[in-house]
Parts: structure tokens; C-alpha cells; sequence
């Protein structure tokens, strides 16, 4: 690999990408591919979708189908890609569990698993962990989509599988718990 | 890594890849993700080597496919098909090689005419037109023609052998060929010396001509058609040009009467001949 590529920033090898350049894209791969890898895997139990959605993600700026502005962090506006083409394969994938659906049950169980992925366990000290904690998984991952995964209440209802409308009111309800757990 | 990041100690980071810390926890780790590279890196040190080699090798070889330019991006960001825009461009004669060809010929053409005209003042408008008249038709034509050559086009036997139909082929290619090189040459007759109406004249003609050819490619053999067309044309602009002194009348109204004439039939034959170009034409 290049020296150029390795001792460039992530701007110049986000630009360099778009413009076509195959060093500068394994140079991005190398230093965000991992972690991304690692966060999608905790937004989706299926690890092909996940493999798909990381892919999808590189291509996306490999196709200079996204421009990074040189506003905010890098790593931010690689995580917004990577979520929304997590959020595409998951519909592929939905549309096809629908029709195995219609030939036996067992597919459904695991659409539910992959939306209430996440697993109550340590026990944070601090009263916001403790408030957090005390959130039901539904009003939580909705939480997790809109604020954490930057995902508007539409986005963040294909990740989670319930309509936008559920998102909004769970936010609202996940606000007003917190709040009180606060106060 | 350059140095461990004092936000999040060594066991929260591996936490969060068992998926064993709680969920403020979880949140402050993604929370501070985006912001700091090493911990990203210290996060990515976790992760499967042999996945991501393998989802490496899998991005690789969907990069490998055509990439679109800018006219096909905005093509496709104008509701055409993904595979439409593919199609076109891998047409030959869709390339910007081509087109900058395309320019480059018309530009002379141009040029000469406006120096000729330059030289030897309004009595010969009329002449000085002649080499543009038998260059612009001749423009769309070639293009149309590169479009279908099994020499131009490496894509040529993937296209025979495709299921599509061919007809819609030749339609869609011969339509994107024609607009692409009947615009520059509409511009170039607007630069012309005196002739500014040439622009609108000439589509008509040159549309014939075209269609045409492809309507008698489908009785003889391609590159006869085009020699035939292009010999037929050169013949009657000079023919028209020699006696009278006034070529441009080709483009008058009765020449566009006669080219909607010919364009008619022309259609006419594609259609009646369309089982042999939908299964005996792209051999």
C-alpha cells in the first residue's frame, strides 16, 4: 500500500475514494472497517445482512454516492452510512422472511430477536445508567436509533421493525421515564 | 495506536464487544466512537481479521463493476433504469472519446466555412455550405453505425446474446445515439455563416437517413447499408448543389416533405422486418 495513502487524514481518503483511487480505499478500509464491523454486529443478529451492510457501506463512498462536507467527524458520517445500509439489507432481507413466512413460523422469531437485540446484564452506577437501565428494551432501542444512531423516527421504525408513528410515541415515553428517573 | 485514550478504560472496550456491559455503558462507548481514533482503533482490535479480509475481497470485486459517470449518474438520478444507463454507456460511439470526435469534426467544418465565406463575400453563402451539409447528416450516422459494429463495441456479443429484445436495442441505443450527436451538430449550424434556420432543418434529413440505414441493415449487410446511405446522401447534396448553385435547398420544405416521406417508410420496413432483426440481425 501506499505511503500517501496511510498518512493521509480521513477527509483526503474519503475524497480520493469518490475520485476512484483503490489505495486510498483499502487505506479506509483498514482503519474504519473494524469497528464499524463490530458496532453494526450489535444493531443485527444476521450476520450475512451485517457482512452485506458493511460492504454496502464502501461501495456507497467507492460509487461517490455520498459526500462527505468536511463538517462534523469522520467517523460519525461513516457510521450514518453504515446504519442506513444496514437498514436496506435488513428490508431486503425482511421481504424475504415474509415469504418464508408463508411456508413456516420459525423466521419471524428471528426478526424479533434482532430488533430486542440487546442484553441486560452489568449494572452501570450513576443515576442516568440506572435510569437507562430501567427503560424497557422497546423504549430503549428506540432511544438508541434516534439519538445514538442519528436515524429519523422513519429510519429508525425499518430498523426496529414497528411503524414511525411507535418510534415517536416510544421516544416520547422513553423522554418522559428518563425524566422522572432524574428527577 | 498512538496512545490509549483516557475515556474509555481497556475492559469497557472489551465489553462492548462480549456485549456484556450494560446499556449507558454501551451508549457512552458509541457515543464516544465517532470522536476518537484510538479508540476506534482499540475497538477494531477486536475484530474478526479473516471477516473483514473476506468482506474485503467481496467489496473488491463489486467495485469492479462499471462505475457511472456523471451523465449516467444523473440519468439514473432522472428515474432511467440502473440497467438502461449501464446499456448506454457501454455504447461506443456514447463515449466521451467519441463525442469529443464528434465536436472536433464539426468545429472544422465550422471554421472552414466561416473562412471561406470570409473570403469570398455573400455570392457564395450558398457553396459555402456544402461541406457542412454533407458532414452533419454524416455525424448521427456513423454514430449509429459504431453503435451496432461488432469492432467498436467489446460488449457486441454479450448484447446478442442477452435476453432482451433487440428491436428495443436498437431503439433505445439509436435514440440516445442520435440526441447525443444531432444537439452538437444543431450548435454547430447555429455558429454557420448566414444559416442559422440549418439547425432546425437538418434533423429531419439526418433522422431519415439514419433510420434508413438501419431499416436496410436489415436486408443487406450492415456496413453496406451505411456505405450505401452515406454514398446516396454525398451524391444527392452535390447533385442538388452542382446545377442550381443552391444546395441548402435539400432542407427546404420539399426536402423535409421528402425526408418525413422516407423516414416513414423507412419505419415502415423496421417493422415489417422486425422477426429477422429480433433473431437473425446481431449474428
Amino acid at each position: 500500500m501506499s505511503t500517501r495513502a496511510e498518512h493521509s487524514t480521513d477527509a483526503e481518503l474519503l475524497r480520493l475514494v469518490s475520485g476512484g483511487d483503490e489505495q486510498a480505499l483499502a487505506a479506509l478500509y483498514d482503519r474504519h472497517a473494524g469497528w464499524l464491523l463490530i458496532r453494526l454486529r450489535r444493531r443485527c443478529a444476521s450476520a450475512d445482512t451485517v457482512d452485506l451492510a458493511l460492504q454496502d457501506t464502501f461501495l456507497t463512498l467507492w460509487r461517490g454516492a455520498a459526500k462527505y462536507r468536511g463538517q462534523g467527524e469522520v467517523g460519525a458520517f461513516l457510521w450514518g452510512i453504515a446504519i442506513r445500509r444496514l437498514i436496506d439489507a435488513m428490508r431486503r432481507d425482511n421481504r424475504q422472511l415474509r415469504a418464508m413466512q408463508l411456508l413456516g413460523r420459525e423466521a419471524a422469531d428471528q426478526v424479533m430477536q434482532s430488533a430486542e437485540d440487546v442484553v441486560l446484564l452489568g449494572i452501570e452506577h450513576g443515576r442516568l445508567g440506572e435510569a437507562l437501565t430501567q427503560l424497557s428494551p422497546e423504549l430503549r432501542a428506540a432511544m438508541q436509533a434516534t439519538v445514538l444512531d442519528g436515524l429519523s423516527c422513519a429510519e429508525a421504525g425499518r430498523l426496529l421493525g414497528v411503524p414511525a408513528g411507535t418510534v415517536k410515541s416510544r421516544c416520547h415515553r422513553a423522554r418522559i421515564e428518563l425524566r422522572e428517573a432524574l428527577s | 495506536m498512538t496512545q490509549e485514550c483516557a475515556v474509555l478504560p481497556v475492559e469497557v472496550i472489551a465489553g462492548y464487544v462480549a456485549n456484556s456491559i450494560g446499556p449507558a455503558q454501551a451508549w457512552s462507548v458509541e457515543a464516544h466512537l465517532p470522536a476518537c481514533r484510538s479508540c476506534r482503533a482499540a475497538l477494531a482490535m477486536h475484530s474478526d481479521s479473516a471477516r473483514l479480509d473476506r468482506n474485503f475481497a467481496a467489496l473488491m470485486a463489486r467495485s469492479g463493476l462499471p462505475r457511472s459517470g456523471l451523465i449516467g449518474r444523473l440519468l439514473r438520478r432522472c428515474g432511467v433504469p440502473g440497467h438502461v444507463v449501464v446499456l448506454l454507456e457501454s455504447t461506443p460511439s456514447l463515449r466521451r472519446s467519441w463525442l469529443a470526435g464528434v465536436a472536433g469534426v464539426l468545429a472544422i467544418v465550422v471554421v472552414a466555412s466561416q473562412l471561406t465565406a470570409a473570403a469570398g463575400g455573400p455570392r457564395l453563402s450558398g457553396q459555402v455550405l456544402v461541406p457542412f451539409m454533407v458532414i452533419a447528416p454524416m455525424v448521427p450516422l456513423a454514430a449509429v453505425a459504431a453503435a451496432f459494429s461488432p469492432v467498436l463495441d467489446p460488449a457486441y456479443r454479450i448484447a446478442s446474446a442477452a435476453p432482451v429484445s433487440k428491436v428495443w436495442l436498437l431503439c433505445i441505443r439509436a435514440t440516445a445515439v442520435l440526441v447525443a450527436t444531432l444537439l452538437p451538430a444543431a450548435v454547430a449550424a447555429l455558429a454557420l455563416p448566414s444559416s442559422q434556420w440549418l439547425a432546425v432543418a437538418l434533423l429531419l434529413p439526418a433522422i431519415a437517413i439514419c433510420v434508413t440505414t438501419l431499416a436496410l441493415a436489415s436486408v443487406i449487410r450492415a456496413e453496406l447499408a451505411v456505405v450505401i446511405a452515406a454514398a446516396g446522401w454525398v451524391a444527392l447534396v452535390l447533385a442538388v448543389a452542382e446545377p442550381a448553385g443552391e444546395p441548402v435547398s435539400v432542407f427546404g420544405p420539399g426536402g423535409q416533405l421528402i425526408a418525413a416521406a422516407v423516414l416513414v417508410a423507412a419505419v415502415a420496413v423496421i417493422g415489417l422486418r422486425r422477426n429477422k432483426i429480433e433473431y437473425g440481425w446481431m449474428e
